[in-house]
Protein backbone atom coordinates (compact mmCIF):
# COMPACT_ATOMS: atom_id res chain seq x y z
CA UNK A 1 0.00 0.00 0.00
CA UNK A 2 1.61 3.77 -0.57
CA UNK A 3 0.92 6.49 1.59
CA UNK A 4 2.52 9.78 1.81
CA UNK A 5 3.40 10.49 5.23
CA UNK A 6 3.64 14.03 6.34
CA UNK A 7 5.08 15.87 9.81
CA UNK A 8 2.58 18.99 11.15
CA UNK A 9 4.90 19.53 14.44
CA UNK A 10 4.29 16.49 16.27
CA UNK A 11 0.93 15.26 14.40
CA UNK A 12 1.76 12.48 12.02
CA UNK A 13 -0.07 12.83 8.94
CA UNK A 14 -0.70 9.62 6.51
CA UNK A 15 -2.08 10.00 3.57
CA UNK A 16 -3.67 6.48 1.16
CA UNK A 17 -2.59 6.89 -1.78
CA UNK A 18 -4.19 3.97 -3.15
CA UNK A 19 -7.90 3.72 -3.64
CA UNK A 20 -8.95 0.01 -1.96
CA UNK A 21 -7.97 -0.07 1.91
CA UNK A 22 -8.98 -3.68 2.08
CA UNK A 23 -7.56 -7.32 3.32
CA UNK A 24 -5.17 -7.14 0.90
CA UNK A 25 -3.64 -3.19 2.55
CA UNK A 26 -3.89 -3.63 6.26
CA UNK A 27 -0.79 -5.62 7.13
CA UNK A 28 1.15 -2.85 5.58
CA UNK A 29 -1.04 -0.17 7.47
CA UNK A 30 -1.04 -1.92 10.60
CA UNK A 31 2.84 -2.55 10.62
CA UNK A 32 3.21 1.04 9.80
CA UNK A 33 1.19 2.79 12.12
CA UNK A 34 2.35 0.00 14.85
CA UNK A 35 5.93 1.45 14.24
CA UNK A 36 4.90 4.91 14.45
CA UNK A 37 2.72 4.40 17.88
CA UNK A 38 6.33 2.73 19.49
CA UNK A 39 8.51 5.19 18.12
CA UNK A 40 6.67 7.95 20.22
CA UNK A 41 3.71 9.25 18.12
CA UNK A 42 0.40 9.52 19.78
CA UNK A 43 -0.94 11.88 17.24
CA UNK A 44 -1.99 10.30 13.87
CA UNK A 45 -4.73 11.68 11.16
CA UNK A 46 -5.12 9.95 8.20
CA UNK A 47 -6.73 11.43 5.61
CA UNK A 48 -8.93 9.39 3.19
CA UNK A 49 -9.77 11.54 0.02
CA UNK A 50 -8.26 9.14 -2.51
CA UNK A 51 -9.70 5.96 -0.89
CA UNK A 52 -12.72 4.97 -2.65
CA UNK A 53 -13.75 1.29 -0.91
CA UNK A 54 -12.99 0.05 2.51
CA UNK A 55 -14.62 -3.28 3.68
CA UNK A 56 -14.45 -4.61 7.52
CA UNK A 57 -10.95 -6.03 7.43
CA UNK A 58 -9.99 -1.70 6.75
CA UNK A 59 -12.83 -0.89 9.11
CA UNK A 60 -11.18 -3.44 11.93
CA UNK A 61 -7.60 -2.00 10.68
CA UNK A 62 -8.92 1.73 11.73
CA UNK A 63 -10.17 0.54 15.15
CA UNK A 64 -6.71 -1.29 15.80
CA UNK A 65 -5.07 2.53 14.78
CA UNK A 66 -7.42 4.05 17.23
CA UNK A 67 -6.87 1.09 20.46
CA UNK A 68 -2.95 1.17 20.10
CA UNK A 69 -3.09 5.07 19.98
CA UNK A 70 -5.11 4.50 23.33
CA UNK A 71 -6.84 7.53 24.44
CA UNK A 72 -3.71 9.39 26.05
CA UNK A 73 -3.26 10.50 21.84
CA UNK A 74 -5.42 11.27 19.47
CA UNK A 75 -6.72 9.91 16.28
CA UNK A 76 -8.84 11.21 13.22
CA UNK A 77 -9.84 10.52 9.81
CA UNK A 78 -9.96 13.62 7.10
CA UNK A 79 -11.84 13.74 4.29
CA UNK A 80 -13.80 10.71 3.61
CA UNK A 81 -15.69 10.34 0.48
CA UNK A 82 -19.19 9.56 0.74
CA UNK A 83 -18.81 5.58 0.51
CA UNK A 84 -16.69 5.55 2.76
CA UNK A 85 -18.50 7.77 5.29
CA UNK A 86 -21.86 5.37 4.65
CA UNK A 87 -19.84 2.25 5.48
CA UNK A 88 -18.59 4.36 9.06
CA UNK A 89 -22.24 4.92 9.78
CA UNK A 90 -23.55 2.10 8.96
CA UNK A 91 -21.21 0.05 11.52
CA UNK A 92 -21.88 3.30 13.88
CA UNK A 93 -17.77 3.86 13.47
CA UNK A 94 -19.10 7.54 12.63
CA UNK A 95 -19.77 7.68 16.51
CA UNK A 96 -16.45 6.32 17.83
CA UNK A 97 -13.74 8.46 15.50
CA UNK A 98 -12.70 11.89 15.09
CA UNK A 99 -14.22 12.44 11.23
CA UNK A 100 -13.20 15.95 9.65
CA UNK A 101 -13.97 17.36 6.24
CA UNK A 102 -10.38 18.92 5.56
CA UNK A 103 -6.76 18.58 6.77
CA UNK A 104 -6.76 21.63 8.12
CA UNK A 105 -9.77 21.62 10.18
CA UNK A 106 -8.05 18.38 11.67
CA UNK A 107 -4.65 19.64 12.46
CA UNK A 108 -6.36 22.72 14.19
CA UNK A 109 -8.37 20.58 16.60
CA UNK A 110 -5.16 18.70 17.08
CA UNK A 111 -3.44 21.25 17.87
CA UNK A 112 -5.98 22.55 20.70
CA UNK B 1 -39.59 -7.96 -17.83
CA UNK B 2 -36.39 -10.33 -19.30
CA UNK B 3 -34.23 -11.88 -16.14
CA UNK B 4 -30.82 -10.42 -17.04
CA UNK B 5 -27.92 -12.90 -15.76
CA UNK B 6 -24.28 -12.68 -15.25
CA UNK B 7 -22.00 -15.36 -13.98
CA UNK B 8 -18.15 -14.88 -13.25
CA UNK B 9 -15.71 -17.16 -11.33
CA UNK B 10 -12.59 -16.26 -9.75
CA UNK B 11 -9.59 -17.57 -8.03
CA UNK B 12 -9.63 -18.48 -4.08
CA UNK B 13 -7.20 -15.54 -3.47
CA UNK B 14 -8.10 -12.30 -1.98
CA UNK B 15 -6.16 -10.46 -4.41
CA UNK B 16 -8.74 -11.08 -6.63
CA UNK B 17 -11.74 -10.53 -4.59
CA UNK B 18 -11.31 -6.94 -5.59
CA UNK B 19 -12.33 -8.02 -9.62
CA UNK B 20 -15.74 -8.90 -8.67
CA UNK B 21 -15.82 -6.14 -6.40
CA UNK B 22 -15.36 -3.48 -8.58
CA UNK B 23 -16.81 -5.57 -11.80
CA UNK B 24 -20.50 -5.71 -9.28
CA UNK B 25 -20.18 -1.93 -9.11
CA UNK B 26 -20.22 -1.62 -12.50
CA UNK B 27 -22.96 -3.37 -12.68
CA UNK B 28 -24.72 -1.85 -9.96
CA UNK B 29 -24.12 1.42 -12.04
CA UNK B 30 -25.64 0.59 -15.12
CA UNK B 31 -29.06 -0.13 -12.85
CA UNK B 32 -28.56 3.62 -12.12
CA UNK B 33 -27.74 2.91 -8.76
CA UNK B 34 -25.88 5.92 -6.69
CA UNK B 35 -22.40 5.90 -5.83
CA UNK B 36 -23.27 4.99 -2.46
CA UNK B 37 -25.95 2.56 -2.83
CA UNK B 38 -23.51 0.54 -5.41
CA UNK B 39 -20.15 0.58 -3.11
CA UNK B 40 -22.93 -0.81 -0.52
CA UNK B 41 -23.55 -3.62 -2.86
CA UNK B 42 -20.02 -3.66 -3.70
CA UNK B 43 -18.89 -4.05 -0.11
CA UNK B 44 -21.38 -7.54 0.72
CA UNK B 45 -20.20 -9.19 -2.39
CA UNK B 46 -16.43 -8.43 -1.08
CA UNK B 47 -17.47 -9.92 2.46
CA UNK B 48 -19.04 -12.86 1.38
CA UNK B 49 -16.34 -13.48 -0.76
CA UNK B 50 -13.62 -12.66 1.52
CA UNK B 51 -15.23 -15.62 3.86
CA UNK B 52 -15.00 -17.58 1.18
CA UNK B 53 -11.43 -17.48 0.81
CA UNK B 54 -10.93 -17.26 4.79
CA UNK B 55 -12.78 -19.99 6.09
CA UNK B 56 -14.55 -21.84 2.96
CA UNK B 57 -10.85 -22.25 1.78
CA UNK B 58 -8.61 -21.61 4.78
CA UNK B 59 -6.29 -18.93 2.17
CA UNK B 60 -5.32 -21.67 0.14
CA UNK B 61 -5.59 -20.54 -3.50
CA UNK B 62 -6.55 -23.02 -6.47
CA UNK B 63 -9.98 -23.05 -6.01
CA UNK B 64 -12.92 -21.36 -7.66
CA UNK B 65 -15.17 -18.42 -5.76
CA UNK B 66 -18.25 -18.28 -8.39
CA UNK B 67 -20.56 -14.95 -8.72
CA UNK B 68 -23.96 -15.40 -9.86
CA UNK B 69 -25.33 -11.69 -10.44
CA UNK B 70 -28.94 -11.62 -12.00
CA UNK B 71 -31.14 -8.86 -12.02
CA UNK B 72 -35.30 -9.31 -13.02
CA UNK B 73 -38.35 -6.81 -11.89
CA UNK B 74 -37.24 -4.88 -9.65
CA UNK B 75 -34.65 -6.95 -7.66
CA UNK B 76 -30.99 -7.88 -7.68
CA UNK B 77 -30.33 -11.33 -6.70
CA UNK B 78 -26.49 -12.26 -5.84
CA UNK B 79 -25.42 -15.59 -4.98
CA UNK B 80 -20.95 -16.15 -3.92
CA UNK B 81 -20.45 -19.83 -4.36
CA UNK B 82 -17.87 -22.15 -3.54
CA UNK B 83 -16.92 -25.50 -2.47
CA UNK B 84 -14.88 -25.51 0.30
CA UNK B 85 -15.89 -26.29 3.94
CA UNK B 86 -18.99 -25.06 4.95
CA UNK B 87 -19.76 -22.45 7.67
CA UNK B 88 -21.79 -22.90 10.22
CA UNK B 89 -24.65 -21.76 10.72
CA UNK B 90 -26.69 -19.15 12.96
CA UNK B 91 -29.87 -18.55 12.80
CA UNK B 92 -29.94 -15.17 14.95
CA UNK B 93 -29.42 -12.13 13.05
CA UNK B 94 -25.68 -10.94 12.96
CA UNK B 95 -25.50 -7.78 15.49
CA UNK B 96 -22.46 -5.45 16.17
CA UNK B 97 -22.35 -4.88 19.55
CA UNK B 98 -20.02 -1.76 21.45
CA UNK B 99 -20.08 1.04 23.20
CA UNK B 100 -18.74 3.71 21.42
CA UNK B 101 -17.56 5.22 24.34
CA UNK B 102 -15.66 2.05 25.51
CA UNK B 103 -12.52 1.56 23.70
CA UNK B 104 -12.28 -1.92 24.41
CA UNK B 105 -15.62 -3.15 23.82
CA UNK B 106 -14.84 -1.98 20.06
CA UNK B 107 -14.83 -4.98 17.59
CA UNK B 108 -11.70 -5.94 15.22
CA UNK B 109 -13.63 -8.74 13.69
CA UNK B 110 -16.59 -10.27 12.79
CA UNK B 111 -18.41 -7.02 10.82
CA UNK B 112 -18.76 -8.47 7.80
CA UNK B 113 -21.88 -11.11 8.45
CA UNK B 114 -23.00 -7.67 10.12
CA UNK B 115 -22.80 -5.48 7.21
CA UNK B 116 -24.75 -7.70 4.92
CA UNK B 117 -27.56 -8.44 7.05
CA UNK B 118 -27.96 -4.28 7.54
CA UNK B 119 -27.43 -3.37 3.26
CA UNK B 120 -29.55 -6.70 1.95
CA UNK B 121 -33.16 -7.04 1.74
CA UNK B 122 -32.51 -10.65 2.70
CA UNK B 123 -29.73 -12.79 3.50
CA UNK B 124 -30.03 -16.87 2.86
CA UNK B 125 -26.87 -19.79 3.56
CA UNK B 126 -27.52 -23.45 1.85
CA UNK B 127 -25.25 -26.14 0.97
CA UNK B 128 -26.20 -28.38 -1.91
CA UNK B 129 -23.95 -31.28 -3.33
CA UNK B 130 -21.09 -30.02 -2.24
CA UNK B 131 -21.68 -26.55 -2.79
CA UNK B 132 -22.12 -23.48 -0.68
CA UNK B 133 -24.06 -20.83 -2.04
CA UNK B 134 -24.50 -17.21 -0.06
CA UNK B 135 -27.85 -15.70 -1.86
CA UNK B 136 -28.24 -12.03 -1.30
CA UNK B 137 -31.25 -10.25 -2.24
CA UNK B 138 -31.51 -6.16 -2.45
CA UNK B 139 -34.49 -4.50 -3.95
CA UNK B 140 -34.37 -1.51 -6.21
CA UNK B 141 -35.92 0.59 -7.97
CA UNK B 142 -37.49 -0.49 -11.78
CA UNK B 143 -35.11 0.28 -14.26
CA UNK B 144 -34.84 -1.07 -17.86
CA UNK B 145 -31.84 -2.33 -19.62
Amino acid sequence: MKFEEIKDEDIWILKFLEDRFDSMSVSDFKEKITAEVENGNNKILLNLNYVDFVDSSGLAALVYCFKIIGAGGKFGICQPKDTVMSMLKLTRMDRVFKIYESEEQAISDFKK
Amino acid sequence: MKERKIKFTVDSNLEDVALIGTSVNRLCTTMNLSDVEAYNIELCVVEAANNCVKHAYNFQGGSEVEVVFTFFNGEIKIEICDRGQTMQRKSETPTLEFDPDDMESLPESGMGLYIISEVMDKMEYATSEGKNILTMIKKIAPVTL
